[in-house]
């Protein structure tokens, strides 16, 4: 229940950002269901025992995978989807932490909050990589069977 | 248009058909595009409005565009990009407005028109804008394990946060000092409502607040664009990034170690 009532948070905070953004319409419930997939993969692959950063990169690559497919459907930048169903997985907490031990000059917790945090944008990083190079190997092969096959 | 029309397009006015292209691009990193669709997207604009030898250049603060005319000119043009936001509306139309004149380059005067038109497109009004902070506030609190008490207390300061930018950003001041101000104004708000009995646990609260302060997203496209090859727009973005943190994390400090009570 915990985790539905978190999946469901990080959802809106899609759709929040997304708001304050300026995107309209329809999109916002696109992003809803993104930002909670993306979140959703997310407690999946770290109760079975991942690491932060896989998980945090096989979410990303969700989040990745459906911005291409909702790019195609709304017709618009992945960018556009990509930010908002991202937002879940920004290490909002680890930052904070990290610079609350700052003006505490807490060194240990900053090193340890900081690495964490550094850690989760490189695999946001990697896996926003990763996709954008996949989609782009699978639409032009699919380009090209198309030219091939006229 | 025919191939000469564009030839003597780019002949007779190539300089403001190049103003035109940069405009795009400025458009595209202000509002938030990334550095490599900047380029990406004014050498397919150059090249269709009939230019050769496309040499672009953009980081997160700049863009130099060196073309060469049909008649063997070489014209460059360069932007200072100051102030960077994120509306993905305009990202959007941008996008499509360079679509559709890669496909069908248009005169001059009409391109005006149409940036025109995308400059002007409005935003959200200011009481949405106000109810999406409270919004992510409120969730994000509860998400990093608030009680839904603190989740109401973060969108009440999600509110103070809106408008101390609203307030703060008409003073034009130094951006640093602009995020300390707009922190402990936030801090402030935060330990109130914690004394008036809304919301337990102050850190929970200021992280939903800090969501909404903090560059988590610059962060990570900083980290993408490292990634991908832009590395100097990396670095400036993860310096802002750190400077903004820091300043946060001071107007914070400020406020919270006159009231008593950690973060």
């Amino acid at each position: 229940m915990e985790y539905v009532i978190q999946t469901l948070m990080g959802a809106l905070g899609s759709v929040g950002f997304a708001i304050v953004f300026n995107t309209k319409g329809k999109r916002l419930g696109f992003f809803f269901l993104g930002g909670a997939l993306a979140w959703a993969v997310y407690l999946l692959c770290v109760h079975n025992g991942a690491n932060m950063f896989v998980g945090l990169m096989f979410a990303t690559m969700t989040a990745g995978l459906s911005s291409e497919i909702l790019a195609r459907v709304i017709h618009a930048p992945v960018l556009i989807s990509l930010v908002p169903i991202l937002v879940p997985l920004i290490p909002g907490s680890d930052l904070y932490y990290c610079m609350d031990a700052l003006v505490r000059s807490d060194k240990e917790t900053f090193l340890v909050r900081g690495t964490s945090a550094i850690t989760a944008a490189g695999a946001i990083g990697l896996g926003i990589i990763c996709t954008t190079a996949l989609s782009h190997i699978v639409f032009s092969v699919v380009r090209h069977i198309h030219r091939t096959a006229k | 248009m025919s191939t000469e029309e564009l030839v003597q397009l780019s002949t007779n006015s190539p300089d403001a058909v190049l103003a035109c292209i940069l405009d795009m691009g400025e458009l595209l990193l202000t509002n938030g595009g990334e550095v490599f669709r900047v380029e990406d997207t004014l050498s397919r604009l150059c090249a269709a409005y009939g230019f050769q030898k496309i040499n672009v250049f953009s980081i997160t603060s700049s863009i130099v565009l060196t073309v060469e005319c049909p008649d063997g000119k070489i014209l460059t043009q360069t932007r200072r990009i100051v102030t960077r936001g994120t509306n993905l509306q305009c990202v959007t139309q941008v996008n499509a407005l360079s679509r559709q004149l890669c496909m069908s380059p248009v005169p001059v005067a009409e391109f005006q028109k149409k940036l025109e038109e995308i400059r002007k497109e409005k935003t959200y009004s200011k009481p949405v804008m106000a109810m999406g902070y409270a919004l992510i506030s409120c969730v994000f609190a509860v998400f990093f394990g608030g009680s839904w008490l603190d989740g109401l207390a973060a969108a009440i300061s999600g509110l103070v946060v809106f408008f101390a930018q609203q307030m703060i950003g008409r003073l034009r001041m130094n951006n640093l000092l602009e995020n300390l101000l707009v922190s402990a104004f936030t801090a402030l708000a935060v330990v109130l409502l914690v004394r008036l009995g809304i919301g337990h646990s102050p850190a929970k609260i200021t992280i939903g607040n800090i969501m909404l302060l903090i560059p988590g997203i610059a962060f990570t496209t900083s980290l993408r664009d490292m990634i991908n090859g832009d590395t100097i727009s990396g670095l400036i973005g993860i310096s802002e990034a750190a400077i903004k943190a820091i300043a946060i994390a001071i107007g914070f400090a400020l406020v919270l170690a006159q009231m008593g009570g950690a973060l």
